[in-house]
């Protein structure tokens, strides 16, 4: 079974985001914002992250920048799902090593169909 | 000097409706959350009793019902989302009451020193007031003009791009 970190300080997100992928089943653990993410993937290999960027304490990016530094986390599919849309933050994203961006809200079937392409 | 008291009471009026407008955004927040915990609970539940009724073997009439439910829910999945865009757009209109808080409360209190310091006010005190106020409206403008401030777009709640690097 595929393991997926979602990391987002919405409960409610949180909550969808687990339901989609669940139902499917991935099996996926919740973290509520950056630092709590980054303890459960040193503990804890997963196969694909899926974070937010707005949240206390650490957001996304600086999340992934993190990741990217741990040699297990090097080449593990990261993707931002956020309300941010810009096209500067998009690139801030690329360049801190995020494989993909997904706009808040999320379709749930469009995001399985993308979590399947990146992890099968 | 009647100038300066007339600042002192508006910034006080101001500050006064700011702070009951923060309250109100703090009960709504409040209220978001527990209604959204509430409608998660109940639409787990009827996800639950949805796939209990597909498991038994339904009456044909029933599979383009039960079809019908599961795009509703797939749906809901997505409305749900709202709460957590509100969120975020409720929080920056808190950051802004609060920054413009701040800034009234440095007009109010530069205003307090300069009636109480002096009886005799004069040009030069007058311009470094007015000099004060400028740069606390543009430390309040800076603030509330953060990169992130415009970036939420979404006016329809349907699903959002997606982009792959």
């Amino acid at each position: 079974m595929k393991k997926i970190l979602a990391v987002d300080d919405s409960r409610s997100l949180r909550n969808m985001v687990a339901f989609s992928l669940r139902s499917t089943g991935y099996q996926v653990t919740e973290a509520e914002d950056g630092v709590e993410g980054l303890a459960l993937a040193k503990q804890e290999q997963f196969d694909l992250v899926l974070t937010d960027q707005n949240m206390p304490n650490m957001d996304g990016l600086t999340l992934i920048g993190q990741l990217r530094t741990l040699p297990s986390y090097a080449k593990t599919p990261i993707l931002m799902l956020t309300t941010e849309s810009s096209d500067e933050m998009k690139s801030k994203g690329r360049a801190a090593g995020a494989n993909g961006w997904l706009i808040k809200p999320f379709d749930p079937q469009r995001l399985l169909d993308v979590v399947k392409k990146v992890i099968g | 000097m009647d100038s300066i008291r007339l600042m002192t009471l508006l910034s006080g009026r101001i500050q006064s409706s700011l702070s009951k407008s923060t309250k109100d955004i703090q009960q709504v927040m409040s209220l978001l959350d527990q209604t959204i915990d509430q409608l998660i609970q109940h639409f787990l539940s009827i996800n639950m009793d949805l796939q209990q009724l597909k498991n038994q073997v339904p009456e044909q009439g029933a599979t383009s019902a039960l079809s019908h439910c599961e795009n509703a829910i797939q749906s809901i999945v997505t409305d749900l989302q709202f709460h957590d865009i509100a969120n975020q757009l409720l929080n920056r209109v808190q950051g802004r009451f609060s920054s413009l808080q701040n800034m009234l409360s440095a007009i109010a209190a530069d205003s307090a020193l300069m009636t109480t310091s002096t009886d005799q006010i004069n040009f030069t005190d007058l311009t470094a007031y007015l000099e004060c106020i400028e740069r606390l409206i543009a430390d309040t403008q800076s603030q509330s003009q953060n990169p992130v401030a415009e970036t939420i777009r979404q006016t329809p709640m349907s699903g959002g791009e997606i982009e792959l690097f």
